[in-house]
C-alpha cells in the first residue's frame, strides 16, 4: 500500500525517538499519535492485566492529512501465575475466540503464528512443554518467543534458537521479530496496513499479549509497542504474530471483557490460563 | 473536499465530509437503461422519449451522463476500455427500444435479431456469421451467455485454449485509456475507475467469451467449476498464462494512465450464491489467491490504485482470504446474503477493507419497498457502514429494471443528507 514521504518520516521520527528513549522516561509529544483514551494497566486479578487504549495518529496520504483513531488492547502477565497453552480449533467446529476460551477456561485467547493453507501450522509450537511442530527454517526475520519452566520468558532470533529442548512450557514461532534490546529493528520494505498482533517482553520480564485492531504497518505497529511515550506498551522485545483477518482477542474475565473479533476461525489459538499451582518465585 | 479527494479519503480510511457516492464507475455499480430513463425523465433532464445510451450491452446498462452525476452528486466516473463484453466498440450509436418499450441508443456493433421464441440474440463483435453469443430472453431486461462448447476431449485439452482471451493491450487501446483518462481528468474532478482486461480470475461472465467468434477449451460455466476440482493443473496452467500476461498489461496500462486513475477494478470473479461460498476457503487459496495476490503486490508497488474486488453473494468465510490477497475494496457487499450481515462485516473487515456497495438491498427493499423503507435502509447502512471511512455508497449490485422512480430519489436524497 503507498504511503507517502511525509508520513515516512513521521513514523521516522516515532522510530527515532523510541530507540532514544530511556527505560522509564516517556518522550511525549515526540510520537506522531496522542493517547485520546488509556485505561492504564489495570489488574484483573494478581498476576494478570488488561490495558485498553484509543491512539489518534496523525497521518498524511497523498495530498490529504488526516486523524486516524487507533484502537489496541493488550494483555500483561506474570507467568509464574498464568500459563500460554495453544488450543487447536478444527475449522470446520466454527468456534471464536470467545467460544474457545469458555470452553477452555481460559482468561483469553487470541491468534497466534501463522498457519497453511489447509488451516495446519507452519511454525514452531510447544504447549505444554510438548512441541506440536517443528521450527521452520525457511522464515524470513523469524523469531521464536518462549516461556520456560520457571515462567521466564524470551523473545529470540530463530538463527539464536535451539530446537524444542526440555525445560520450555510454551514456544510460538513466527516473523518478522520486532523489536529486541529495547529497540525496533525490523524496517518494512513494502508497507501494508493490516491489524496486528504482537506477542512480547517489557523490561520487567512480563508477557504482553497485544492486538491492534486497526489497521497499521508494520513499522508503525513496532513503535507502539517499543515506545514508552504516552499510549506505548514500552516492550523490551516483541514478535509479529499472524495479523490481518486474523488479528482477534477476547478476553473471558469476570472483570472484564475484551472482544477483538477475528475476521475468521482461528486454527490454532493461544490461550491464556490460571496455572493450577502457581510456579515457585526463584531464589 | 472535491469528489476525488472525498473518496480517496474513504479509500484510506480517513474520515471523509460526507459519504461519497459511486453510480456507474465499473459494470456492477451501475443502472439498466430503463431505469436510467425513468430517473432522468423524473429529474427532468430530457423530454420524453429522449433515449439513453446503453453503455454496457450484456448487463443492458444506461449511460450515467455528466449531467445526471452532477444531479446526484456522484463522486466516480468510469474510464471505459475501447471495446464492450460482446467485443465491439461503444460508438456509431443507433436507436433500438427495449422489450418494456424504453427508446435506447446502442452501438453500431449491437446486431441482433429475434429468435424463432421471439428471444433476442446478440453476435460476438457484432458478426452475424458467427455462432450467437448472447441471448436476451424475450420480454426480458438484459443477455445471458450462450455457451459454445464443443464436447470436451480431456485428452486434447490445452491451456493455450482458455488463454486465447487474454492478449498484450494494444496500442490502439492503450491510446484510448491515456486520452479518455486525460479527458476525464480534466472535464471533472471525480475519481476514476480503470480496468486492465484478463485480471479476473475465472470469472464465470467472461469463462464463455461472449465477444469471441469461435471460443475453444473449457467454456461451460458447469465444466468450468467441475474444473476446480477436476481439473485443477489445468486451471492453475490457464492462470499462471493469464496472470503473465495481465502484469505486462498492467504495467502498460500505468504508464498510459498514471495516477490519473484511483482505482482499479480487478476483479469480478463471483465467488457465492445467496446461501454459501462456491467453493472452499482451501480452494481459492490453492488455485486463486496466489495469482490474485502477485497482481494486488504488482499494483501496490508501483501505483497509489487502490484494488476493487467484485464477488456476490454469502462469501463470509472468503473475505479474510481476499484480504490477504491484497484486495482493498470489496463490492456489492451482499447482506441480503447468508451471514452477510453488514455490522458483523464493518467490525471484523472494516478496518482493512473499503466496502463499496452494501447501501440498500436490490433484491426487495429498493424494487419492490416503499420510499420511507428505502430511506430508512439507507440511513441504517450508512450509520454502519460509514464511520471512520472505508465505505463508498452504492446498492448491492447495479439497479434493476422496474425499480420505482420514487424509490431511487429517496435513496439519492438520504444519501446526500448523511
Amino acid at each position: 500500500m503507498f504511503r507517502s514521504p511525509a508520513t515516512i518520516a513521521l513514523v521516522l521520527t516515532a522510530l527515532t525517538a523510541a530507540a532514544d528513549g530511556k527505560a522509564g522516561e516517556p518522550k511525549a509529544g515526540a510520537v506522531p499519535w496522542s493517547a485520546a483514551k488509556d485505561s492504564g494497566w489495570k489488574e484483573l486479578e494478581p498476576g494478570l492485566e488488561l490495558r485498553e487504549e484509543e491512539l489518534d495518529w496523525k497521518r498524511q496520504e497523498a495530498d490529504q492529512a488526516a486523524l486516524v483513531n487507533l484502537r489496541i488492547a493488550a494483555v500483561r502477565l506474570d507467568a509464574k501465575l498464568f500459563a500460554l497453552r495453544v488450543v487447536m480449533n478444527p475449522v470446520k467446529d466454527g468456534r471464536n475466540l470467545a467460544d474457545v476460551a469458555k470452553a477452555e477456561k481460559a482468561v483469553a485467547a487470541s491468534n497466534g503464528a501463522y498457519f497453511g493453507t489447509k488451516d495446519e501450522p507452519v511454525t514452531l509450537l510447544v504447549s505444554g512443554g510438548k512441541a506440536l511442530t517443528r521450527l521452520n527454517k525457511n522464515l524470513p526475520r523469524g523469531g521464536v518467543f518462549t516461556l520456560d519452566e520457571k515462567g521466564r520468558a524470551a523473545v529470540v532470533p530463530v538463527a539464536d534458537f535451539k530446537s524444542p529442548r526440555d525445560g520450555l512450557d510454551f514456544v510460538v514461532q513466527n516473523s518478522p521479530l520486532l523489536v529486541a534490546g529495547g529497540k525496533v529493528i525490523f524496517k518494512d520494505p513494502q508497507p501494508a496496513r493490516h491489524r496486528r498482533t504482537a506477542i512480547g517482553v517489557d523490561a520487567d520480564g512480563r508477557t504482553v499479549l497485544a492486538v491492534c485492531g486497526s489497521a497499521v504497518t508494520l513499522d508503525e505497529w513496532a513503535a507502539v509497542l517499543t515506545s514508552r511515550a504516552d499510549g506505548g506498551l514500552g516492550l523490551t522485545s516483541a514478535l509479529n504474530l499472524d495479523g490481518g483477518p486474523s488479528t482477534g482477542l477476547a478476553v473471558e474475565h469476570e472483570k472484564a471483557k475484551v472482544d477483538v473479533p477475528a475476521g475468521r476461525i482461528i486454527p490454532q489459538v493461544l490461550a491464556i490460563l490460571r496455572r493450577e499451582k502457581p510456579l515457585p518465585a526463584e531464589r | 473536499m472535491n469528489s476525488r479527494q472525498r473518496v480517496e479519503a474513504a479509500l484510506n480510511h480517513h474520515r471523509p465530509d460526507r459519504v461519497p457516492l459511486d453510480l456507474g464507475a465499473t459494470p456492477v455499480s451501475g443502472m439498466q437503461v430503463s431505469s436510467v430513463y425513468a430517473l432522468r425523465q423524473a429529474l427532468g433532464l430530457d423530454r420524453p422519449g429522449t433515449p439513453v445510451k446503453v453503455v454496457e450491452p450484456y448487463q443492458m446498462l444506461g449511460e450515467i451522463a455528466p449531467d445526471l452525476a452532477a444531479r446526484l452528486g456522484v463522486d466516480t466516473v468510469n474510464l471505459p476500455g475501447r471495446t464492450n463484453m460482446f467485443g465491439f466498440a461503444n460508438e456509431g450509436w443507433k436507436p433500438w427500444r427495449t422489450f418494456d418499450g424504453t427508446p435506447v441508443l446502442v452501438p453500431a456493433g449491437f446486431n441482433t435479431e429475434p429468435d424463432a421464441s421471439g428471444d433476442i440474440l446478440m453476435y460476438p463483435a457484432g458478426d452475424r456469421s458467427a455462432p450467437a453469443s448472447g441471448r436476451m430472453p424475450k420480454g426480458g431486461f438484459y443477455f445471458d451467455s450462450i455457451v459454445r462448447q464443443p464436447p470436451v476431449d480431456e485428452d486434447r485439452l490445452d491451456p493455450r485454449d482458455n488463454l486465447e482471451d487474454f492478449a498484450p493491450l494494444s496500442d490502439l487501446d492503450l491510446a484510448h485509456c491515456e486520452r479518455e483518462s486525460r479527458r476525464l481528468r480534466d472535464e471533472s474532478d471525480r475519481a476514476i475507475v480503470g480496468s486492465v482486461p484478463g485480471t479476473a480470475f475465472g470469472d464465470i461472465a467472461l469463462v464463455p467469451g461472449p465477444w469471441m467468434r469461435r471460443p475453444k477449451g473449457i467454456r461451460d460455466v458447469e465444466e468450468w467449476y467441475v474444473s476446480l476440482a477436476a481439473r485443477p493443473d489445468y486451471i492453475r496452467a490457464v492462470f499462471e498464462g493469464q496472470c503473465a500476461i495481465a502484469l505486462r498489461n498492467l504495467e502498460a496500462y500505468r504508464q498510459a494512465v498514471g495516477d490519473r486513475i484511483s482505482v482499479i477494478f480487478m476483479c469480478g470473479t463471483d465467488l457465492g450464491t445467496q446461501n454459501g461460498p462456491f467453493m472452499s476457503a482451501e480452494t481459492y487459496r490453492e488455485l486463486h489467491k496466489p495469482f490474485h495476490k502477485r497482481l494486488n503486490d504488482w499494483v501496490h508497488a508501483h501505483t497509489k490504485w487502490k484494488t476493487f474486488k467484485h464477488s456476490c453473494g454469502s462469501i463470509l468465510p472468503l473475505i479474510p482470504e481476499l484480504v490477504e490477497a491484497g484486495f482493498d475494496i470489496l463490492n456489492p457487499v451482499q447482506c441480503s446474503a447468508a451471514g452477510m450481515d453488514a455490522a458483523e462485516l464493518k467490525r471484523r473487515f472494516g478496518a482493512e477493507v473499503t466496502f463499496w456497495g452494501g447501501g440498500v438491498d436490490t433484491q426487495r427493499t429498493l424494487p419492490f419497498g416503499r420510499p420511507e423503507e428505502v430511506r430508512a435502509q439507507v440511513r441504517e447502512r450508512i450509520a454502519t457502514f460509514g464511520p471512520g471511512g472505508g465505505f463508498v455508497f452504492n446498492p448491492i449490485h447495479n439497479v434493476q429494471a422496474g425499480t420505482p422512480v420514487a424509490n431511487l430519489l429517496a435513496m439519492y436524497e438520504t444519501v446526500r443528507e448523511s
